[in-house]
């Protein structure tokens, strides 16, 4: 096992660099990062040309890669390109929240598709599964932002109508009186609400799904057979024999969604003005400023790397006919 | 064992849930109730802490930012305020003595204008401020124009005098902001105030000379100012403190403020904000204001090359109706958005003339403009002069409903003269990235956010200045635009300047859309407030905001 593992870290490496080096060459050569100065008329040319050389703009992009490789390993990402700010504590920043807010989604829909598909399998063709099914397939349809949107014209209704809040339609805190301990808990809860459940409706319906196609499968195996045939009793027989063994996959797709969702929902996160990890590539890519998002790239690109090692090695502890060599 | 810890799990969250429902049951009511009675305001703010977001505004290549001069003109104030009737007003100064040859400048700051910290403000703050700009370390940060011109600062009290190297005309515009000299002086000012508006001689305590101070800034959350506990030359403001949310997301601006998250948003126009009108509880606020659309044209080598002819331009312009695209876009938001008949000075201010007017939506003289020199129309309904075909790529930023919505109508409007515009919209970063400056293009429309001070004539139409896009050239209108930025008489400067933008409007170089309206929209719960239409912002009485 340990093999393996390191030997997928060490693949992982060239990969890395091979996306660093495409990424960093598709947002230099898209964007123009002066461009806003251009389209100010009272900067000079002089000005414009002065931190093009200063900034290495007028360098070749693989050059330009160099030193920013340079920068991201001795220097923690570097600066941003205008300000001289750090990139690190900001991304330190945003990856707290973008965790918050993608634990809570995941936590959510495993236990809802959990819950749903495994019923939806023990009641196979009944009224509940064909309408879990109808509602999963419109969870699947539903583009997250129209979702979004409509939530929070929902909250915005309620309170015009009878001037209560259930849950706030944008930020991470308020403003105003966010207090502190439970008080703070119970605000961040109410913040984080819709977009939880924004991303919830998607990521609910995919895990019921496979919840229970493969509750299915089990229950429909030979071991399950004998387990029954053995006398077990019908509960003991689903959870102890069936119920385990149809989390396996579900563990993988959770672990390479998590992998993914690190980036951070970034239609969701925009429209909630969350300030997580897709709100910041937003920032950073309206910027036209390179170096954040090349930073977010990298955090991003290793976490992937990172979760779909877990999921393998997931599956080789729960699944015992998997082992690695 | 298991299936305990499950059930214990489970529990644990519905409990969260639960105790979730019961917050949001007890907590009911505006986020602002909550403010109401700490007397803080919470204003929404479009733009505002990004990774590169930095808050020390004499780096104006950096950090000037319209929100930043918003968060920081009631913390930061500087000799003169624009007003909203779009005239400078002495604030950080009592008065002035102004006297020519050579052009010097004598501010008597206020007898009560002191810093936070009690240090009174003097010459040695404008003289910090100037050494600063000029500073050739800072060269690529700070704009030079205004700074360079100065000859010197003297004096160390509260009169201080600033000599010119030449007339500068623009000479109200210097000094907008004074810094600290006390609290920065030997600090590195390209980080010094990238967080903070504070003293990293005292520990990075605020500091300010109005009525409040930044006391928070969350990056990627919002700005906190605080009332200034010390006395400061103006009235003491009347909230506890002020605080900027960052809500960059105009569709949920406008959604914090129906559900009360927010007291105040200043957003862009969008054609949603025209529901806000009929909600009971919010004040709508619209002027028009120093921001104008225009579309420019395309007179050098990479133009359609019919545009160089003066009679081609004409046409351009009279087959598009200024007067229906600026309805349609705007008639329900602010009706009083009508076509600008100038380029050079805008509603509102000294100078303006109707200079445009003489082109009205008119495919008839379109037609037989081009009649009359021998373009016949093809099948397509357009018109071929020379073999060239009447065809124009009209280049615009991408992802702005209100000017993909005005391209449509104009493209119509000109088909129906015979005239073929092409979409070549293209993200912002492209236009002004490249297209503008590499003069890219045959048409471009897009805004230009000016201030009071019309130099921006000077850039945008002198001949061979790199920001002029259109290559448009008229060497008199270049030399009356150089003396108009000399000429220290202001009704002199303003007939300069119409002068130049008369010949501008004969030549039809460019085509004036309309002044974007600006919109205030606050709680009618919110006192004080008022729009100001200028770069200034409408924080620039924040101390007379109140609620209640």
């Amino acid at each position: 096992m340990l093999t393996y593992i390191i030997r997928r870290f060490l693949y992982s490496i060239p990969v890395l660099v091979a996306t660093s080096f495409l990424i960093f060459t598709f947002v230099s050569l898209t964007g123009d990062p002066l461009g806003r100065l251009r389209a100010n008329p009272n900067i000079t040319a002089e000005q414009i040309h002065s931190i093009e050389h200063d900034k290495n703009l007028d360098k070749p992009v693989i050059i330009r890669y160099g030193y920013w490789v340079r920068d991201a390993v001795t220097k923690k990402f570097g600066t941003t390109l205008f300000g001289n700010r750090p990139i690190w504590p900001d991304l330190k920043r945003v990856i707290g929240h973008t965790l918050q807010f993608i634990l809570s989604a995941i936590i959510i829909s495993l236990i809802l598709g959990i819950l749903i598909g495994v019923y939806s399998a023990l009641r196979q063709y009944s009224l509940f599964d064909y309408t879990a099914t109808t509602l999963s397939f419109i969870g699947f349809a539903t583009p997250v932002f129209w979702l979004a949107l409509m939530l929070q014209v929902l909250m915005v209704q309620i309170y015009l109508k009878w001037n209560i809040r259930i849950f706030y339609t944008s930020g991470l805190s308020s403003s105003v009186g966010a207090g502190h301990g439970i008080h703070f808990l119970i605000d961040r809860v109410q913040h984080l609400a819709l977009p939880v459940i924004a991303l919830c409706a998607l990521s609910t319906a995919t895990y019921s799904r496979f919840m229970r196609a493969s509750m299915l499968e089990v229950l429909n195996s030979d071991y399950v057979r004998t387990a029954r045939a053995k006398g077990l009793i019908e509960r003991r027989v689903i959870m102890r024999h069936a119920f385990r063994n149809a989390l396996i996959p579900l563990i993988t797709v959770v672990a390479l969604d998590f992998g993914g969702l690190f980036a951070g929902a970034i239609v969701t996160e925009t429209i909630f003005t969350l300030d997580g990890m897709g709100y910041y590539f937003v920032n950073s890519l309206f910027a036209s400023d390179p170096y954040p998002v090349m930073a977010w790239l990298m955090v991003v690109a290793t976490m992937v790397i990172l979760f779909n090692l877990i999921a393998d090695i997931l599956y080789g502890v729960f699944d015992p006919r998997i082992r690695y060599e | 064992m298991h299936r305990r810890k499950l059930w214990l799990f489970a529990g644990v969250v519905l409990a969260a849930l639960a105790l979730a429902a019961t917050g949001s049951a007890r907590v009911s009511g505006p986020d602002s109730a909550k403010a109401k009675s700490a007397g803080t305001l919470v204003f929404g703010a479009e733009q505002g802490g990004g990774p590169d977001w930095c808050l020390n505004l004499i780096l104006d290549v950096d950090c000037n930012a319209f929100w930043n001069v918003v968060f920081q003109t009631p913390v930061i104030r500087g000799a003169f305020l624009f007003t909203p009737n779009f005239k400078y007003k002495p604030d950080l100064i009592s008065h002035y003595k102004f006297q020519t040859h050579p052009q010097r400048v004598t501010y008597y700051i206020r007898k009560n204008a002191k810093w936070s910290d009690g240090v009174p403000v003097t010459g040695k703050d404008f003289k910090f401020t100037w050494q600063t700009a000029t500073n050739p370390k800072y060269k690529d940060h700070i704009d030079p124009l205004q700074w360079q011109v100065i000859r010197s600062v003297k004096g160390s009290g509260k009169v201080v005098t600033v000599t010119y190297k030449q007339n500068y005309a623009g000479w109200q515009d210097s000094f907008s902001y004074v810094l600290p000299q006390h609290a920065l002086a030997g600090t590195d000012m390209l980080t010094v105030w990238n967080d903070c508006i504070c003293n990293p001689k005292k520990g990075n305590a605020p500091i300010g000379d109005g009525p409040f101070l930044l006391t928070k800034f969350d990056r990627g959350s919002g700005i906190t100012l605080t009332r200034n506990p010390h006395a400061w030359y103006g009235k003491r403001a009347k909230l506890d403190s002020i605080v900027f949310r960052f809500i960059t997301n105009t569709n949920s601006e406008i959604q914090a403020i129906r559900s009360g998250e927010v007291d105040a948003i200043y957003p862009q126009p969008q054609l949603a904000l025209a529901d806000l009108r009929s909600q009971a509880g919010l004040r709508v606020v619209s002027h028009v204001g120093l921001q104008f659309e225009h579309i420019e044209i395309q007179q050098g080598p990479k133009g359609n090359p019919l545009a160089k002819q003066l009679w081609v331009r004409k046409a351009l312009i009279e087959s598009i109706n200024r007067a229906s695209a600026a309805k349609a876009l705007y008639g329900t938001l602010n009706p009083s958005v009508t076509p600008l008949q100038s380029i050079v000075r805008l509603k509102g201010e000294a100078g303006y003339t109707n200079q445009f007017g003489q082109y009205n939506y008119s495919p008839a003289k379109v037609d037989a403009a081009m009649k009359a020199h021998n373009c016949s129309k093809g099948s397509d309904g357009i018109f071929t002069c020379n073999g060239t075909k009447m065809a124009f790529d009209f280049a615009s930023t991408t992802g702005n409903a209100l000017r993909t919505l005005a391209f449509t109508i104009f493209q119509d409007q000109a088909a129906k003269a015979g005239i073929q515009l092409r979409n070549a919209f293209v993200p912002a970063g492209t236009l002004f990235g490249s297209k503008l400056p590499g003069h890219d293009f045959d048409l471009a429309m897009f805004t230009y956010l000016v201030t009071v001070n019309p130099h921006y004539n000077v850039t945008s139409f002198s001949c061979g200045n790199a920001s002029n896009y259109t290559e448009y050239c008229n060497r008199n209108v270049t030399k009356w635009l150089a003396q108009s930025d000399r000429e220290l008489n202001p009704k002199k400067r303003t007939a300069l300047v119409v002068r130049a933008g008369k010949q501008i409007a004969a030549d039809a170089a460019v085509i004036p859309l309309y002044q974007r309206p600006t919109y205030l929209v606050y709680k009618t719960s919110v006192h004080g407030m008022v729009d100001n239409a200028t770069s200034q912002g409408p924080s620039f009485n924040a101390e007379s905001w109140s609620k209640g």
